[in-house]
Order: C-alpha cells, then structure tokens, then sequence
C-alpha cells in the first residue's frame, strides 16, 4: 500500500486539474495525464524493480513479472465539492490503479500489445460498469540495456466525447522481442451516494500468462461497510484492519501458473477471484432500527441470506403493483380477448383440470401478445418481416420479471403457486451471490399438479423447468400474501421465502437430437441419396426452431389449437396500428419461404459436414411448441456428396462421416485440472437403413466391424449394424449422461468423445 | 499510404468458392441524381467540389428498412442532410455522425453519417439529400455508378468550368445502358450520364476490386485558373510526383539516429547485397505495420528517426526508413509509390486513385531490386503478389522513374511435402518431409508466429495432422521458423492409424489426405466476378509406401493429367518393385480464373474430385 502521501497527492492532482479549463478538455486530459504517469512512475515499488525471469518460464509467450492493483474509495467530501450548493447526496470517488510489468518472449506478445484498443484498457479494470469512468494510461517499454521508451500522447487516438475524454487506442513504441513492458491504467469513477449503495469490484487471480508476484491492496473510507467474497480459492492471507478512518486490505501470491482457456470450464464455480463489494454503512443506532451493515465492517465470505430477503422484498413490491394493475387488466386487455374467447369457445375454468388451465391460459396469452396481428399491441414495424425469433423477444413483455407474471396470472386463478429461486448453473455457486440481480433465476411450481414452469422463448411449451435451475440443490421458495391494499402499492412484505428442495437433474433423453436416415448409393456419381427425419427435444430445440419455423405455420397452427376463426390475413387487417395488404404481405411470406429453403439447405450441411444438394420435401412436422407435442421434427430429402469413394470396381461408403463434424480434444487439452461444465446432458441418436445397390451389381459381405460399445458412467457411444436383405440396418447413439463432471471423470468423457471420432473412419465395402 | 490494409492471407484451401448472397431486391432505388461541380474556394483552398445527391428509395414488396451511409474525413464535408419519409418531413430520423472503425486501420480520419431510413409500405418512397463539399480536387477521384440497391434511372451531373481544365475517363461501361452528353451552359462544360436499370453493386469474397469491374469515372483534375493564376494539380504524372516529391522534401528525416542504427545493422557485413538484405529484415523483424490514413498525413511518410523510435509505421513510414537506413551507409535507395493489384489503374492517369501503397528500392547497378517490409517473412527478391507486375513510380530527385516489379513465377511459391511410409498392419509408418517456399512460407510463418512459442509445435501438429487423431506426428522438428529468408522446413515421424481398412483378403487405402483444390468449384449460379487466389502456387505432393511382401495394389487408378494456361493439376500412382509411388501436382500458375473460365475449371476439378475418390485396393498375390 502506498502510503497516505501518495494518495493525497493523486487525489490533489486530479482535483486541481479539474478546476481548470473546461474548454481544452484533450489537453487538459493530456495535463492530468502527464501529472499522473510522473506519480506512479516515479514511485519507488520494489515489485517493479525485477527484470530477469527464471529460466523454466522462458518457453512462455510472455511472463508477468509484477502485477499490483491498488484501490481507493474516499468521499470527496474531504475535497472542494464540498461548496456546492444544495447538495445532498455525496458524491464517491473511486480510484483504482493496475499496474503490470511483462516480459515479451515472442512476436505474439509483442503483437498482444502492440496496438491496445479502449475495450482492452477497460478490461483491465476490476469494474464491471464502464461507462462513467475516466481513465488515465501510461506504458513504458525497457530495454534490456535498461533503456526506457515511454508512450505519448501522439501514440494515442483520443476522442472527445460529451462526458469527457476517452482512450480510443493506442500504438505502443519501440516494442521489441525480449523487451519489458509496464504499463498502468488508473480508472476514476464518481457517482452519487445514497443509503441504498452498493458497488461491486472483482480480481480475477488467473492470467494467460504465468505471474511471478501478484499483489492487490485497498483503501476505503470507513463510512462503508465491505464485503469481500473469495471465489474458488482460500481466503487464509487476506488481512483487514482499520488504519486512522480508513479500512485497509492487502493480498500478495507469488508464482500464479498461466492459465490457458478451455473447453467446458465454468469460470465462476472453478477459477480463483477476489470480489468486493462496497456498501453504504449504518451506525450503531441505524442499525437498531433497519437492516443494514455498520461503517467500517469488513466481513470475509458474509452469510448471504440477505440476498433471498431483498429478493423476495422486491418481488413483493412488483407483486403488489402488478396485482393493483391486474384489477384492470383482468377487465381488459389481454384477458379481456382471452377470457372472451375461452366463453366463446364454451371453456369452462370451474369444471377443467388444473393443468388444463394452466396450459390454455398459457396459449391463450402466447397468442395474444405475440402472434395474433390484429392487435395493435403486436408490433408490426418490429417484426415486419415476421420473423418468430424476433417475435419471442416481445413475449411477456408486460412483466419485468417474466416468471414473476406468470406466477401472479397462475395465483389469479387460484392455484398455489411458488417462485423458485436458485443460481444459474453456469455463474457462481449460491453462497457466492451477493447480487440477486443477473445472478439468480428463476422457475415457477405449482405444488397441486407438480409441475414446473418458466417463461423463456416464444417457441417453449408450458411445463418446462428453466433449465439454469436444473440440480439446483440450494433453492429458495417464494410465495406472496395477497396485497392487504390496492391504492398505494408499495408493499415490500408480501413475500415468504423458505428453503426449496433438490431440484431435479435433466436425464439425457430429455435433450434428444434423433436423425432418423435412409440413404442409397448412386455409384454413377457416388452421391448418396437421403431421406431425413429429424426429432429434437429439450434444449436442441430452440436454435432449430429459430431457424427453420415460418411465422406464418407457427401462427395457423396455434390459431387452429387455439380455435380462433382469424387467419392471419383477417388479423392483420385489423391492426389497428399498422395496416397491410394483403399483397404486402404475400410479398413477405413468400420472401420468408424462401429463407426457409435456404435454412433448410444449411442445416443439412451444418449436420452432416457435406456438401447438400437437390434438396426438395423439406416441411416441419411438429412445430414442438405445445407440452402435448413437444418435439420438433421435421423432415427433407437431398443428396450428400463426399461419403462415397471408388475403390477398383468396389464401391466404399464412408458411413463414420454421417456423424458429421464432431468435437475432438487433441494436444494440451487432453490434460484437464477443471471440472467439467456442459450446458445440459444430452444423446444423439442415429438410426440409420441404407440400401445396398444390389441393382446394380453390388453386395455387401459383412458390417460385424461396425459394431461398437464404450460405456461409463459418464456416457456412451455404441453403434450395431446388421444386414437384413437389402439394407444395412445402422444405429449409432451417443450420450453424455450428466451436464457436470468432477475432473477426475474426464479421462471416462474422453473414451466417449475418442469412440466417437474413432468410429468417423467406419466404412462398408459394396463389392461387385 | 491511404486505404492499403495489410490483409492476412487465409490458407487458400480452406477458402470456400463463396458469393455474395442475393443481394435484397426488396428496396430499390427509383431514380438518383448526382451532381459534381467545381467551384471557386477561399485562399487556403481555392477550387472545391460540390456535390448534391438525391436519391429517391422504393419498397417493391414489403414495408423495410435501409440502411443509408454517407462517408466524410478531414477533406470532405457533408454540409446538409434533408431527408422525406414518404414524402413527409415528419419523423423522428436523426442522423448520426460518428467516427468510422475500420478492421487493420489503426486510424483513420474517415468518418461516417448514418442513418436507418423507413420504407413504410410496398409502394411508399423514402427520399434522402446530401450535400457535401471536397476542399481539395485532388481528393476528388472516382465516382462509381452503381448502388447498394438495384437502380431504376440515375443521372450524374459533372459540371466543369472553363476556367477548370479536367478529364472524365469513363471506365467498364460495357454491358450497361449509360448514356453520355457532353454540352456546353454558359461557358460550362457539363458531362451528363444517365442510366437505367443498374443492378447492385457486386461485393464478393477474392475478387478483383471494383476497379476493374464497376462502372465508374475517373475524374483527373489537371489545372485552375483563378484569378489570372494558374493552379496545377496533377495534369500529367509528373505533377502527381512533383506533389509526393513535395511532401517527401517535408518529412524532416534525420540523418544521426538513422546512421547510427545502419552502422549497427551491417556491421561485419561487406558485400551491398548483404547490408541491403540485412537492412532489410532488421526492418521487417523490428517495425511494426500499424496503419494510418488521415489527410495529408494519409501520404506524407512518417520521419525515418520517428519510425526508428517508435518501431512501428505504416507502409509509407517503413519505405522511408528502409530508405533513410540504406542511403545513411552510401546505398542508391529511392522511395517508391505503387497501386497494389487492387487497384486496375496505372499513372498513365495521374491520380491519387492510381496507388495506395509505398516501397523502396535498391538501385543495384540501375536495376531497382524491390523491398516491402510490410510483408514480414518474404525474403529479399521475392515479390508478393499484390505487387508484383504492377507500375512503380521511382523516386528519381525532381524527376522520375516508372518501372514494373518483375512478375514471379509459380515456383517462387513452391510448397512440397514427402513421405516415405511402410505398412504395419492396418497403420502407415514412416518419415515426413515439408518445405515451403515464397509466399506460401511467408503464410505458413505469418500464422506460426502469431501462435504463441510455447503453443507453436502443438498447433503445427494440429494443423499438419488436420486435427485427426489417427494422425500420430512424432519427432517433430522445425527448421528455419526464425529465419524466413530461407525455406521452412518440418520434418517428423509418421504413425498414420488404421489407414487401411480391411475386407476379408483386401485391404483399401486413400494415400493422399490433403486433396488439394478437392471439390474446388465454382457456384456459377452465384459467382459473378473473376476469383483470384491470394499466390500462384506450386504444391507437391508425394507418398512413397513399401508394400509388404506378398501385397500389390490391384488396378491402379487411371493417371491425372489436366494442363490448361492457368494451372495445372496432375495425380498418379505407379508401382515397381513392391514400391508404390503417388504424385499430386496442384499448379496455379495464375492467380484469377475468370468467369468465362469457371465451366472448364469446375469440370476441372470435378476430375481431380473423382480421382481423389477413388481408394486403392491392396490384394494378397
């Protein structure tokens, strides 16, 4: 930590500067910034000092010798703001300083830094936000001979922009190979202070390259409270203390290993970091009164209970605002449309089943708000082309947090349902969440008939458990009281949080990816003819859908399970907003058609890995967005090319290529030390009959080779072949049982990937 | 110097035969006005050009909207913006102004106005106006005639006073219906074009520049008179180098640092050619390519010293250094302006269009031997393509010299790879030779070198194995990747897993697992325009299998051979003494297969397709 000389002096500087013209803002920043690159440089950190690197780290690309990050957060009360009239809330200073000196083996180092963009100097920062910051950058290159070579304002682009300066990029001089590299950025943030504060800062302690000595340092005014999480590491060398008004903070670590970016890795459940957040502090008395932290607290890995609380007390205050709005909506729109439609259709909510409801409300509210164009809601000019996966951003658009609507609709019909809350499977773990906000998601229950259910895409069936919720062990349940009144909807005590239980884990046949293929050879111009039937479920959906699915078929086949009279050309004759004709929109259609096509054309070769053509017969047969029909399939015929290959008179059929491109781990990432994260467990399954051109003069003796079986408890990949009169009859299935795997499973996981690609070299011999 | 970016090179096997896709024929353009007129200025610049463009948009068949660009730098300025939404000045379109970032530019002074302009139904019009102002007529160049959109009728207006002496060069009109009217107003001589139903401009991937295929003008402004004063701009190439020669005598080199580094750089050497190639790779290893287009400073060179320091600079910067350090030890260099094969024009029209690139040159006994250091691992002699045949503008003191860089062969970009394999059961042992040359090593070290060294010999195995993990690379070696002024040579043995697959008695092998240019052809529905490869290249490759005792190949595939003036492609086995022998020859002695040519080069292809299917069958005696 430098000490409070130091830091005066910077806080000095900037303020002085900031009095001054207002109208040369670039060569006032250029002034700031010389004052500040002479500060830091000329301190005296023994860190920087080191210029040599053990010779076991000179293979690296480039080795750090030093990294230091020092933070500062004091009011700026101290400071002349003070005299600003009719002030009322503070305004924060924050300073942080990264400081890093690398030595560059080779020409990709000197080609990392060599042109530095503003996104690379903001990602520097600890910060997440980068909006309000202002930033100040120094470089300096050391020669061997000890030679030093500083980066100036020429070698920076800099832009004027209405809140100040920004670094646009930057030309690093005289870099070359073996040289050092120093380097610095200072950001400034200032913001307004209020009770409700509360700033997040993080320290990733992992690097793409190895760190010879690691050091992070802060200072922070003890009118705030700090809590300070430790993320896949200890916390054992962390120190806090106050010193004068301030809390002090220090870490050191010598001998940081590079780390190299891999496949299947969750960075915030497996990689070490250091978060702080910074929180408005209470006094002793305050605190008697409300929940709060006290100033000057400096609390390791706090108990984060408070999280579900402010969670939960936010909800309820939606909760109270959207049943006060209800009260009205329920007489008009959507469910006006909805409610009249369910009495023209002669449905009957008293008398149906729990589910049933749920499900009919659920489609009835999909089609109002995003499919049916006679309502002036339904925004044509957005999705004037009538793109569905445009659509889907438009659903629910009513809430601002989608499940919590759907939780309100489900209480308004008198069912009992619950909010579950848990940590998105691919961010941290529970007890590392500070911030409900990004770092929560959630799913509804409804207890009566045990089902799940989540707002997500247009395209999603009711029924479905978010899937970032999936395993969830740790899980909170919400429920909320009725709001006791109406008029004044602030009521932050609605909700009930209790603790939730396991929730359950995706199998593998849930996210089924089936190719059902017919193939025949046709030896003239060994092209391969294909009858495809492909059946999605579960999370391979949505992509598929996205692409293939026609505005047009997804709003006829809702309109007819919905029973609603309007075609689409009636519907959209009365958008109230936006008329078409019916010329217009033909032209549309028949525009979407054709991207259908080519849609079709490109997932067959994204599939198989080979060249498509002669498509023709291509249709979706399940839409796959209804609980009693949700699978997607759809089917095409086409021609491959490249699967057959002349050998003599023989014919060989390259049936391993089928599988199309498949993942392969070669090299470096074969050795693992991180757990394994997928997105979800899965199977792909092929079930394949080819016919031998027996018309042709051709045989096939035996398919035993093709037979194969690798199983553990991690997966599968198994295939069988059999010869039954005229056709091979083929299957190939793979599955990853389990969307985690501890690292020691990765040697099982490779067995499955390695049979897989193993397997790509199968062949059938047709032989004349 | 302006506009040159200095692209990677992609491996050009790995480059699909891509177009454009189909250009959206949904928004039109009903009818475009353009008009250019010179005009007086104010001292610091006294002849500006004007122009005032309306272009009137068309929904044919649904409501959509268009995105409108409009580009400006220090030079230019967009004075007005006017713009009617179905004919109503009444909606909430602002448009933006904001810097333009452009992919390999460091900076740039180009800046973009822009703006989503709404089409609000089939049938509706949407009408944009521009008026913008170039303050220096040397900036003004070319004016292309097509359009991001299809084109009803367009009119192009060029009005040149008498007191304004200019050129209209009318360049790939044929096959368009652009009609030409040359008239005189009131002194004025006013150039008319108009034209119907222009299609949209054509952008596609390894294509010529749109140079050598758009119809376009080539404005060469030559002289002004002014107030009984005679302006020059560039009335023949002279004056274009008398204007570069200007700046060049502004640059401000210094001697001192330059020599001293020079002095350095040579030192023990003492032949001119080992000081020019060791000048010149010093340059090549320790500088930077970093691009700057920005006005003047777009062609005015960095100074030596400056560049020295810094260790980076753009093309012009480079030149000028290589330059200032091989004249610092008493060498004959020159600097040297080049329009890179992008560009279809020469100086026969003086033009800042005509280069957007700088060199230098080494005068050997007269003969002017070539030097870029922006292509970082080319060695002395060897010319990349994009130069190569190309016009130079050679400095010369007040005069010039315009010569061509010499046209290489294919074989300067040889690329061979040799194996020497046995069979071990259903595996392929052995020993592997690579070696490449020219500008397919510069492209090899330009992404070795981009990896980093402790990842090298990993992504290299990836990369020779084709990421196959059947492909067992051991005892890798790799000779010369630091010094590229030599060949690239790797060497390694060989275990090539179950590259037999047996049947019964017979076993079936595809020797050759790189198939080069396989499947290679054409999309005639879509290609519109020539495809050039990055190089001419010259690939050979080689297998040399010991059978085992008692194992013959049946009957061979029929032997390849397809020479045509542009390439040659080749592949045959023969087999002697229990020896099987498979050659593939993959030529490309010209780097552009031209529309005309894509039937004969599919059909081509499709042969070497069908040869490469084909898997040799391996029978018992």
């Amino acid at each position: 930590m430098k000490n409070s000389v130091f830091l005066a002096a910077i806080f000095l500087w900037i303020n002085i500067q900031e009095l001054h013209s207002q109208n040369k803002v670039t060569e006032q920043y250029r002034a700031e910034s010389a004052g500040i690159k002479n500060l830091i440089w000329s301190y005296p950190e023994p860190l920087f000092q080191t210029r040599s690197i053990p010779d076991s780290l000179r293979k690296f690309s480039k080795v750090i010798l030093a990294h230091q990050t020092e933070l500062y957060f004091e009011t700026k009360a101290k400071y002349p703001f003070d005299d600003i009239p009719n002030r009322k809330q503070k305004e924060l200073l924050f300073i942080e300083i990264v400081r890093e000196r690398v030595v560059l083996n080779d020409l990709r180092a000197i080609e990392d830094y060599s042109e530095i963009t503003m996104d690379e100097i903001a990602a520097v920062s600890g910060f997440t936000s980068t909006k309000e910051v202002k930033r100040f950058l120094g470089i300096r290159v050391i020669k061997p001979s000890g030679a030093i070579t500083e980066l100036e304002t020429d070698d920076m682009i800099l832009e004027v922009e209405r809140k100040g300066v920004r670094i646009n990029k930057v030309a690093v001089p005289d870099l070359q190979k073996g040289d050092i590299l120093e380097f610095f950025v200072m950001s400034q943030l200032e913001f307004a202070s209020s009770a409700g504060f509360k700033r997040k800062w993080e320290v990733k302690l992992y690097r793409p390259a190895p760190v010879l000595y690691f050091s992070f340092s802060g200072r922070t005014n003890s009118n705030r409270a700090i809590l300070c999480q430790w993320l896949n590491t200890s916390c054992d060398l962390m120190t806090s203390k106050l010193e004068g008004e301030d809390i002090v903070y220090k870490y050191n670590q010598s001998n940081i290993p590079e780390y190299e970016p891999s496949l299947f890795v969750n960075a915030q459940r497996s990689l070490p970091m250091i978060e702080l957040s910074f929180i408005w502090g209470c006094s002793e008395k305050e605190k008697k009164k409300q929940d709060c932290w006290l100033k000057g607290e400096f609390l390791k890995n706090p108990l984060n209970d408070f999280v579900i609380k402010e969670l939960a007390s936010e909800f309820s205050y939606r909760y109270s605002e959207q049943v006060a709005s209800h009260t009205k909506l329920l007489k008009k729109y959507p469910y006006s449309e909805i409610f009249r439609y369910a009495k023209e259709l002669g449905l009957d909510f008293e008398t149906m089943k729990d589910d049933e409801k749920v499900a009919w409300l659920y489609y009835a509210h999909r089609f109002f708000i995003c499919l049916d164009l006679s309502e002036s809601h339904v925004s044509y000019r957005a999705q004037h082309k009538l793109r569905t996966e445009k659509v889907k951003e438009d659903f629910w658009f009513d809430y601002g947090d989608a499940n919590l609507g759907l939780y309100s609709i489900l209480k308004a019909l008198n069912l009992n349902p619950v909010i579950i809350i848990g940590t998105n499977k691919s961010g941290r773990r529970f007890k590392n969440v500070l911030y409900y906000k990004n770092e929560l998601q959630s799913t509804v229950y409804i207890p009566e008939i045990e089902r799940y259910m989540c707002i997500n895409t247009i395209f999603d069936p009711p029924f479905i458990i978010n899937n970032q919720l999936e395993r969830e062990t740790e899980n909170w349940h919400i429920t909320m009281n009725r709001p006791r009144y109406l008029k004044n909807v602030v009521q932050y005590d609605l909700g009930i949080v209790s603790p939730g239980k396991p929730l359950p884990a995706a199998t593998s046949e849930e996210n089924e990816h089936r190719e059902t293929l017919q193939l025949a050879v046709n030896s003239k111009d060994s092209k391969v003819k294909c009858m495809r039937l492909t059946r999605l479920s579960g999370q391979f959906k949505l992509p598929l859908q996205k692409k293939l699915i026609l505005f047009e078929d997804f709003y006829e086949s809702e309109r007819k399970a919905m029973g609603f009279q309007k075609g689409m050309i009636e519907a959209s004759r009365e958008n109230k907003r936006e008329k078409v004709t019916l010329d217009e929109l033909n032209s549309i259609l028949q525009a979407q058609r054709a991207e259908q096509e080519k849609a079709f054309y490109e997932d067959a070769k994204e599939q198989f890995g080979l060249e498509v053509s002669q498509l023709k017969n291509f249709r979706i047969d399940s839409l796959g967005v209804r609980h009693t029909n949700p699978n997607m399939i759809y089917s095409s015929e086409f021609e491959l090319d490249g699967i057959v290959k002349k050998a003599g008179i023989n014919l060989i059929l390259d049936i391993g290529k089928i599988q199309g491109p498949i993942l392969e781990i070669e090299g470096d990432q074969r050795n693992r030390t991180l757990d394994i994260y997928r997105d979800y467990p899965y199977q792909v399954n092929y079930s394949i009959e080819v016919e031998i051109p027996v018309g042709m003069g051709y045989r096939c003796d035996d398919v035993a080779a093709l037979n194969t079986n690798v199983e553990n408890q991690c997966g599968r990949f198994s295939t069988t072949a059999r010869i039954v009169g005229t056709k091979i009859q083929i299957t190939i299935q793979k599955a990853f049982y389990r969307d985690f795997e501890p690292v020691a499973n990765w040697p099982l996981l490779l067995e499955i990937i390695d049979a897989s690609n193993k397997w790509k070299s199968a062949r059938i011999l047709f032989k004349k | 110097m302006r506009k040159l970016v200095l692209g990677l090179a992609i491996l050009w096997y790995a480059i699909p035969v891509l177009a454009q896709d189909d250009v959206t024929k949904n928004v039109a353009i009903r009818s475009s006005k353009r008009l250019f007129r010179y005009e007086k200025g104010d001292r610091d610049n006294p002849l500006v050009v004007k122009e005032e463009s309306r272009t009137l948009y068309y929904c044919r068949n649904y409501r959509d909207d268009v995105s409108v660009v409009e580009f400006y730098n220090d030079v230019e300025t967009i004075d007005e913006v006017k713009i009617l939404v179905d004919d109503s000045k009444k909606h909430d379109i602002r448009p933006r102004y904001d810097y333009y970032n452009s992919d390999g530019i460091f900076y740039s002074d180009a800046h973009v106005c822009y703006f989503s302009l709404p089409l609000i139904k089939k049938g509706a019009t949407s009408e944009v106006y521009f008026e913008k102002t170039t303050r220096d007529p040397k900036y003004f160049t070319n004016i292309f005639l097509l359009n991001s959109e299809e084109t009803e009728t367009q009119e192009v207006k060029i009005i040149v006073p008498e007191w304004v002496n200019a050129e209209v060069k009318e360049l790939n009109f044929k096959g368009y219906k652009i009609r030409r009217e040359v008239t005189n107003e009131k002194g004025n001589t006013v150039y008319t074009y108009t034209m119907e139903q222009l299609p949209a401009m054509m952008s596609e991937r390894s294509a010529p520049g749109p140079t050598y295929y758009a119809p376009h003008l080539l404005v060469l402004t030559k002289t002004a008179t002014i107030k009984d004063e005679q302006l020059t701009y560039f009335n023949t190439v002279k004056d274009q180098y008398a204007w570069y020669r200007k700046l060049v005598l502004q640059i401000g080199n210094e001697q001192a640092p330059v020599k001293e580094r020079a002095t350095e750089i040579v030192k023990g050497l003492t032949t001119d050619e080992q000081k020019v190639k060791a000048i010149y790779q010093w340059v090549q290893d320790n500088i930077r390519y970093i691009a700057f287009e920005n006005g003047i400073a777009g062609f005015k060179p960095e100074k030596a010293q400056e560049v020295l320091r810094k260790k980076y600079g753009d093309c012009k910067g480079m030149a000028n250094l290589t330059t200032e350090l091989l004249r610092s030890i008493g060498l004959d260099a020159r600097l040297c302006w080049i329009g890179t094969k992008h560009i279809a024009y020469d100086y026969s029209t003086p033009s800042l269009a005509v280069d957007n690139h700088m060199i230098s040159a080494w005068m050997n006994k007269g003969k002017p031997v070539f030097l870029d250091a922006t292509e970082k691992f080319s060695g002395l002699g060897n010319y990349a393509e994009r130069i190569q045949g190309k016009q130079v503008l050679i400095e010369d003191g007040d005069k010039y010299l315009l010569e061509k860089v010499p046209v290489a062969t294919a074989a300067q970009n040889i690329s061979t790879e040799s194996r020497k394999l046995s069979v071990d059961g259903n595996n392929l042992k052995g020993h592997v030779v690579q070696v490449w040359k020219g500008e397919s090593k510069e492209w090899m070290l330009t992404n070795l070198h981009n990896i980093k060294q402790d990842k090298q010999e990993n992504a290299l195995r990836q990369y020779l194995s084709e990421g196959k993990a059947n492909f067992e690379i051991s005892n890798l070696k790799i000779i010369n990747i630091d010094d590229y002024h030599t060949d690239l040579k790797v060497e390694y043995d060989l275990l090539w897993k179950d590259a037999l697959s047996t049947f019964d008695k017979e076993s079936y092998l595809d020797l050759d697992n790189r198939k080069l240019l396989n499947e290679f052809t054409v999309d005639t529905a879509k290609r519109k325009l020539a495809y050039w490869f990055h190089f001419k290249q010259n690939n050979l490759f080689e297998t040399e299998l010991v059978l085992p005792s008692g194992k013959v190949p049946a009957e061979l595939p029929k032997p390849l051979i397809i020479k045509k003036p542009g390439y040659v492609l080749s592949a045959q086995y023969s087999f002697n003494a229990g020896k099987l022998t498979y050659r593939n020859e993959v030529n490309l002695l010209d780097v552009e297969i031209k529309p005309e040519y894509f039937g004969q080069w599919n059909r081509d292809i499709e042969l070497l397709t069908n040869f490469y299917n084909q898997q040799l069958v391996l029978s018992s005696k």
